[in-house]
């Protein structure tokens, strides 16, 4: 993965998020033991301290532990969490970015709705 | 003991010029630290002086808790590359990466002897003869073979290409995750070296301006742009960095980051464009000495 | 990263070490200029005849030509060592000002020797080329060739000489560091003296201290004089900055 290194968003930030979908798509079980802050400096090319300070979110965030001396593990309900995180925080700053565009351009909420459904129909079509 | 470097109060006058002023900041060990600052802001003056070749003029100078200058366990513990420096010519480049093992206790000559050969040199070049980019890259060489506890880097990539850069960051990075040490890595590019650094340090008119890590300084500013009213309207009160008018009535801003989420929403609702400033886009303006830009220069 | 402990005998070591190697060069200007020192006596350096019932005509050659012109080259090595740029080198790696000084001083003292031997050895080579191009000559051989002890007390004695000028060099190079101006004021100081009559009153003065009888004395005050000017130059340059 490349990170995106414009200054929109903080390194720890891409590196935490870019943890949480690995956790998603199952490749950290629980009770796994993630990559150490050397390991992802390496892989992703930035200070150690910058990928300690992307797991020690995640450990404020319960979504990893830490084992003294050992490393940092993903915690029971890594999961959940995070898919309550992403819900709670990324697709609500989504739909209010949505919300406001609407309002910008004098669009019903009626007819936001609408256009969701519609994307949402398209793309269960390609799937099948 | 965490403390690699310590400036109180450093002040360092030539002739007539002040090039540091008062300069206090505290280095921590095993950290790789950026130092920025515009031409002539005194960053080599500084680096200069950490690693013993320059006398303070006044104040208080400590590296590994003893004073640099004239130094031999300073000089034992440091190396200091920059694109000034001169090695002997009167030896062959390998033979001074030879000389470089005979000095340096930390010394890895297999590492030395396998980047010198990663980078294209070859056992009869000479440091003189070579072009500016390789004579950079030789000098990086020898600064990461040295594996000093303290590692200085002034400029390390002047003439080196694009390739070579990403080559020799990569190479700094590995070998300080291997065997951490503290570095210090001045660059007029910020952006360059920003995702390397641990913490910035950043340097104006002599004096120490800001010094914080590099993730909270990229968090430091936001810009906001828009209808120069609406953009006055949403300024007030906050800290401000810089302010540029642009064409047709526009107004850009960087403000210190101190907003919150009402500020945020008062910024949508008023069609301003509020986005994250970079790293090195805030020391551009926290350094800027001039009033308004160059677009001024046009007016 | 722990701190390295090292120690000032050490590092002198080092220094040393890296000055013979880096200066590999100064050998191959000493084999000319010697060689060219050589060239030069091939004329001869002085005439006599003896007259009686016979005159007995003859040539004096000697390699105090070949002496000179290493005393002048080792003044110069020892200019170049103080120089800007070979001072910073000494930078690059691990020194302090005394190491660097120090290591300066015993490297010219062990190439005074090396050149004290070779100019000597240059006066029996210069025999040999006497007698290849001119076979019917009479050589008479004199000071410090008849045999082996009075070679060594030869290359001992020049080897001092050679280190004296190498001291005065590395002094008035040292000088030149601590300020600019003392480019001028060294020459202008050396030839005023040269051609005010002060040379002359001071005359005796060299006398006493450079011709002396004995060899002991000779070395101690040879000795003492080099480590005064050398001394002097690393008090003068300590607090000098690296520039």
């Amino acid at each position: 993965m490349n990170l995106n290194t414009d200054g929109a968003k903080p390194i720890y930030i891409q590196i935490s998020e870019w943890l949480e979908t690995e956790i998603l798509n199952g490749n950290f079980g629980y009770d796994e033991k993630v990559f150490s802050q050397y390991q992802l400096a390496e892989m992703f090319n930035i200070n150690p301290a910058t990928a300690a300070k992307g797991l020690t979110k995640l450990v404020e965030e319960e979504i990893l532990y830490k084992k003294r001396g050992l490393g940092m593990f993903v915690a029971g309900g890594a999961r959940e969490a995070i898919l309550e995180k992403r819900k709670d925080q990324t697709l609500r700053r989504l739909v209010e970015e949505i919300v406001a565009e609407a309002k910008h351009l004098n669009i019903s909420e009626e007819e936001v709705i609408r256009m969701i459904r519609e994307v949402n129909q398209k793309g269960e079509g390609e799937e099948k | 003991m965490t403390t690699a470097v310590q400036c109180r109060e450093i002040t360092k006058t030539y002739k007539n010029k002040r090039a540091l002023n008062e300069l206090s900041c505290t280095i921590e060990k095993n950290k790789i630290t950026g130092i920025i600052g515009r031409n002539g802001a005194g960053k080599t003056t500084l680096l200069n002086m950490i690693a013993g070749h320059r006398r303070v003029t006044d104040g208080e100078i400590q590296v590994f808790g003893a004073n640099p200058f004239n130094s031999l366990t300073v000089s034992a513990n440091i190396v200091f590359i920059n694109d000034t420096m001169n090695l002997p010519n009167g030896l062959t480049c390998l033979e001074i990466l030879e000389e470089g093992q005979n000095f340096y206790r930390n010394w890895d000559h297999e590492l030395a002897g396998r980047l010198f050969e990663y980078f294209g040199f070859t056992r009869h070049d000479i440091h003189e003869r070579l072009s500016k980019g390789k004579r950079s890259m030789f000098n990086a060489i020898f600064g990461l073979a040295s594996r000093s506890p303290l590692t200085i880097f002034d400029e390390p990539t002047t003439g080196m290409d694009e390739a070579v850069r990403k080559d020799f960051y990569r190479a700094l990075l590995k070998d300080y995750i291997a065997h951490p040490r503290t570095v210090l890595l001045s660059s007029h590019h910020l952006s360059e070296i920003e995702d390397l650094l641990e913490d910035v340090l950043l340097i104006k008119n002599g004096r120490e301006h800001l010094h914080m890590p590099v993730s909270d300084l990229k968090e430091y500013a936001v810009s906001i742009q828009g209808s120069e009213r609406a953009v006055t309207n949403w300024l007030g009160g906050k800290n401000i960095i810089a302010r540029r008018s642009g064409p047709a009535g526009r107004l850009y801003a960087v403000v210190e980051n101190t907003i919150h989420d009402t500020h945020i929403k008062e910024a949508r609702e008023k069609q301003l464009d509020l986005s994250p400033v970079s790293a090195s886009d805030v020391c551009v303006y926290l350094t800027d000495e001039r009033k308004g830009g160059i677009d001024d220069v046009f007016e | 990263m722990s701190l390295n402990e090292i120690s000032t005998g050490d590092v002198i070591k080092k220094q040393i070490i890296y000055k013979m190697r880096t200066y590999k060069g100064a050998f191959t200007t000493l084999m000319f200029v010697q060689l060219l020192g050589i060239l030069f006596s091939l004329g001869g350096t002085g005439s006599f005849s003896m007259g009686g019932i016979y005159t007995v005509a003859g040539t004096q050659y000697s390699s105090m030509t070949v002496i000179i012109f290493t005393g002048i080259w080792a003044f110069v090595t020892a200019v170049l060592l103080t120089t800007k740029e070979d001072r910073k080198h000494d930078f690059v790696f691990v020194t302090n000002r005394l190491t660097s000084n120090v290591s300066n001083a015993v490297f010219l003292g062990i190439i005074s020797v090396i050149s004290g031997i070779t100019a000597i050895l240059s006066g029996f080579l210069l025999a040999v080329i006497l007698i290849l191009i001119n076979s019917e000559i009479i050589l008479h051989l004199g000071g410090g060739m008849y045999g082996v002890s009075t070679a060594a007390a030869g290359i001992f004695s020049t080897s001092l000489y050679i280190l004296m000028a190498a001291a005065l060099g590395y002094l008035a190079g040292s000088a030149v560091q601590l300020h600019p101006v003392m480019k001028v004021v060294i020459p202008a100081a050396f030839f005023g003296f040269l051609f005010s009559g002060w040379v002359v009153e001071a005359g005796p003065l060299f006398a006493m201290v450079f011709l002396e009888e004995s060899i002991w004395l000779f070395l101690v005050k040879m000795l003492g004089l080099a480590a005064l000017c050398f001394g002097l130059s690393a008090w003068m340059t300590d607090r000098l900055e690296v520039m």
